[in-house]
């Protein structure tokens, strides 16, 4: 058992791992009744076309999802998160872009939750029958999601950012795709992905790691995998440039939304590690169209939006910065959210009480076991391993590097897309 | 754990002392009847707080000195409960011994109080520029619902079944009535408010309580004296059944069915109704309602069962295809038909019981969970935690079932999806 130590933070995480290669990783909190178990596979939505034994495969879009809804039923059609009802817990999962994670939390026993966890998603036996009765479910739930603007707003913008990245679909696939995904594909993801080597087990709460450690190393020595490969991806040639400046679409929402994009590529930053730059980003863009922005203040007092919101995405080689407002006048907003885009100002006292406030959000953060349970599964995932110094690159970063950062920030790519209610007569 | 109660002057304290967490919560109600309450104002007025004060006279200044508090955060929200309306304002903070400053706890009290006591006034009027703002996202608000399918059916169903009886008003007002309140108004609803209201205020951290207390004594106060009993239960008119279908440009139908639980006695809406309901309909996969919709017929994604204890009504909820609504109604009349003919597993229902307890568990862990539930005892007289680890158990599968028998259908509402392209 090794120790991870978060710096600055005084918490830590315990590491081992099993001799099939499951990677387990434990957050221990006192004083608490529950706990929560997930075991993660760093394969997700977007992996759609694939190398493995050096044979190309490919599967249609949403097979990671209707495989993660599959997974979570029994051969007989009953459901897995009932059997974890029946342990007085509760089950869900999940499918992001980059991942699948199936989870429980609970008070009563966690080693119960934990032979269930492991037995039913790593020895899966496909039935034909489940399969096909989830589909109706899974269509139900892409109808649902295409009703949800925001979501919506997500891919539409990336098929506007991005020539070639997967991101442009939604997790789901579309119902072309989930009516073709065959039994067939699933088997071929659960067999590429889903092995003990390609996953890691995440437990946090008031648990005693040497017993939890003891116990999965026990129980996995037990079980028999194939060998397993580690399959390759297509390489992207990403464009720097955007495929869109401009796009519109009518859809279901209320008061017009207004989206301003900037594709960064990270090569052109300095070399810093990435979470630094991404941290810097969102400094900056919060500084310039956050809560405490002037600008921000100025448009409200005009009465020209009623919101506005940032965000910094990492997208492989590129960096998104995006702005949202919602505004009943976009022809007038949009022109001044582009401009400060394209001129983001540094605002160093800004930006140094933003920091103050994000170590303080830092030191919160470490407090409930679902928050660390998933930012675990996050960092584990996004950058591969424990971030243990986010605290140090927040009190070492200068005005001076935020300087040199943003002067190397492309502001040439951007999109702006906007979504604007429905026409009357209009359907979805 | 720690529980307190202070009756300080004009205002009632509960605090919860707990090692549970490193951040605090603190929040200040001012209770009245609704049926004395101008919504539109009353709303306005919570935002208007919220977003200034005489010391930081905009929103931008106010996040300013929030993010200067280690991020605190500020906020206020409008609640109802039977006739109680209630207008919040909550703070979230780190704890002080994290920090370094010494005055750090009586810089983040002052902070609330003295944006509560002393708001950005001129001549007894607010700013007419922040109201200006403030109508504006209003309008906004009042229409985000319009977005979501099943938050549009709820509330329009609402309307339909309860006319212009309490449940069916938003608690923000109409466009129309948020038009006409001036900032002469706001600080007569202000005044109202601190002269016609309940107060209440729950604190809960790792924190000596009595020393909290005493700071709060020193920099609020609230002159007039209330203390008023106001039903936590609606009296409303008897359903007469009907079914609606209303047209909708969404991609997906809307199906809800009301029950009426007027008749429900203290012990069943507080001890029977939670078991009940994760039989009928929100057991995690498990219940009746999951079995028949979702997993032997594949007709929805999600579906569920939502009880509202003080406005008497149980509402099925599922989103589906229109051509499935026939099958998936008669699902839904198959499940409640078992649940009055008490056709339940025995197991299953013990295990329901189990699982009630276990999550009273999760809800220890919770510390907004925590100060809710005893709030929620002290004033509104719901089960405390105690009262339903003992009284859970002694639910019997002959409770569920004359529960059931008393459940009327009251309204089938459904929202129908566009024709598609």
């Amino acid at each position: 058992m090794k120790e991870i130590i978060l710096k600055g933070l005084d918490e830590k995480i315990y590491y081992d791992e099993c001799e099939n290669g499951l990677k387990i990783y434990i957050w221990k909190k006192e004083n608490v009744n529950t706990f929560k178990g997930t075991l993660v596979f760093p394969c997700g939505a977007e992996q759609v076309s694939f190398k493995v034994h050096n044979q190309k495969k490919s599967v249609p879009f949403g097979t990671a999802h209707y495989l993660e809804h599959i997974l979570c039923k029994n051969e007989d059609g009953s459901s897995l998160l009932g059997q974890f009802n029946a342990l007085n817990s509760y089950s869900n999962a999940a499918t992001y872009p980059d991942r699948t994670a199936y989870e429980f939390v609970g008070t009563d026993d966690i080693y119960a939750n934990l032979n269930l966890l492991l037995d039913s998603i790593q020895e899966k036996k496909f039935s034909k029958e489940a399969f096909e009765s989830e589909r109706g479910p899974i269509l139900e739930e892409e109808r649902m999601r295409r009703d949800d603007a925001n979501r919506l707003s997500f891919y539409k913008i990336n098929s506007c950012l991005f020539h070639t990245y997967p991101n442009r679909v939604s997790g789901l696939g579309t119902e072309e795709d989930i009516k073709s995904i065959t039994l067939e594909d699933l088997e071929t993801f659960y067999n590429t992905f889903y092995h003990p080597k390609n996953s890691f087990l995440i437990v946090t709460g008031n648990v005693d790691p040497l017993k939890v450690f003891n116990f999965i190393k026990e129980k996995e020595k037990t079980k028999k995998f194939p060998l397993w490969e580690k399959p390759t991806f297509p390489r992207f040639n990403e464009p720097k440039t955007v495929v869109k400046n401009y796009e519109e679409i009518h859809a279901n929402v209320e008061v017009p939304k207004v989206y301003v994009s900037l594709k960064v590529p990270i090569d052109a930053l300095p070399k810093k590690n990435i979470l630094f730059l991404q941290i810097v980003l969102q400094l900056v863009l919060e500084s310039n169209f956050g809560s405490t922005s002037t600008l921000k203040e100025e448009l409200l007092t005009k009465k020209q939006i009623s919101t506005l919101g940032t965000s910094v995405d990492w997208e492989r080689k590129f960096f998104v910065l995006k702005v949202v407002s919602q505004t009943k006048y976009p022809e007038k907003v949009i022109p001044i959210l582009q401009a400060r885009m394209k001129k983001l100002l540094v605002q160093e006292e800004d930006i140094f009480r933003k920091i103050k406030s994000e170590i303080a959000n830092l030191v919160l953060g470490f407090e409930d076991i679902e928050t660390v349970n998933d930012w675990l599964g996050y960092t584990l995932t996004t950058y591969g391993k424990i971030i243990t110094n986010e605290k140090q690159i927040l009190e070492s970063i200068t005005i001076q590097d935020v300087q040199n950062i943003m002067e190397k920030v492309e502001t040439d790519q951007m999109n702006t897309f906007v979504m604007l209610p429905l026409k009357k007569g209009d359907e979805n | 754990m720690k529980y307190k109660k202070y009756d300080l002057d004009n205002v009632k304290v509960f605090t919860i002392e707990t090692n549970k967490c490193k951040n605090c919560y603190l929040e200040i109600n001012f209770r009245d009847d609704i049926r004395n309450v101008d919504l539109s104002k009353r709303y306005l007025l919570a935002k208007a707080l919220e977003c200034s004060s005489l010391k930081y006279p905009s929103k931008r200044k106010m996040m300013i000195a929030l993010e200067e508090l280690y991020n605190m955060s500020f906020s206020s929200s409008i609640l109802r409960a039977g006739y109680n309306h209630y207008t919040n304002f909550a703070i979230d903070f780190l704890n002080p011994k994290y920090v370094k400053e010494k005055n750090y706890l009586h810089e983040v009290l002052s902070f609330l109080f003295d944006t509560l006591l002393y708001p950005n006034v001129s001549n007894n009027t607010f700013d007419e520029q922040t109201l200006q703002v403030l109508k504006e996202k209003a309008h906004v608000n009042l229409d985000s619902y319009k977005e979501r399918p099943l938050s549009f059916a709820r509330i329009d169903s609402l309307k339909r079944l309860f006319a212009s009886q309490i449940p069916s008003k938003r608690l923000i007002g109409t466009h129309e009535e948020i038009d006409k309140v001036t900032n002469k108004d706001l600080y007569n609803e202000y005044q109202k408010m601190f002269q016609d209201a309940s107060c209440e205020i729950l604190v809960i951290g790792n924190m000596n309580m009595d020393e909290v207390v005493a700071k709060i004594s020193e920099l609020f106060y609230k002159t007039s004296n209330v203390s008023k009993e106001i039903l936590f239960n609606i009296s409303h008119d008897p359903f007469n059944f009907k079914e609606e279908i209303v047209p909708s440009t969404y991609n997906q139908t809307q199906l809800l069915i009301y029950y009426d639980l007027r008749n429900l006695t203290f012990f069943e809406k507080e001890y029977v109704l939670p078991i009940f309901s994760r039989i009928f309909g929100s057991a995690n996969m498990t219940d009746k309602l999951t079995t028949y919709l979702r997993i032997q017929n594949s007709l929805c994604y999600y579906c569920g069962f939502y009880t509202n204890k003080s406005d008497n009504y149980g509402m099925v909820y599922v989103g589906l295809k229109k051509d499935q609504i026939k099958k998936a109604k008669e699902m839904i009349f198959k499940a409640m038909k078992e649940m009055s003919e008490k056709q339940i597993d025995e197991t299953y229902f013990e295990q329901q019981k189990e699982k009630y307890l276990a999550d009273l568990k999760i809800r220890e862990d919770d510390i907004y969970n925590l100060i809710d539930t005893y709030y929620s005892h002290e004033i509104m007289k719901k089960a405390s935690l105690d009262e339903l680890k003992e009284e859970i158990p002694k639910v019997t599968l002959n409770d569920i079932q004359a529960l059931a028998k008393k459940m009327e259908l009251a309204y089938i509402y459904i929202l129908e999806e566009g024709e598609e392209l």
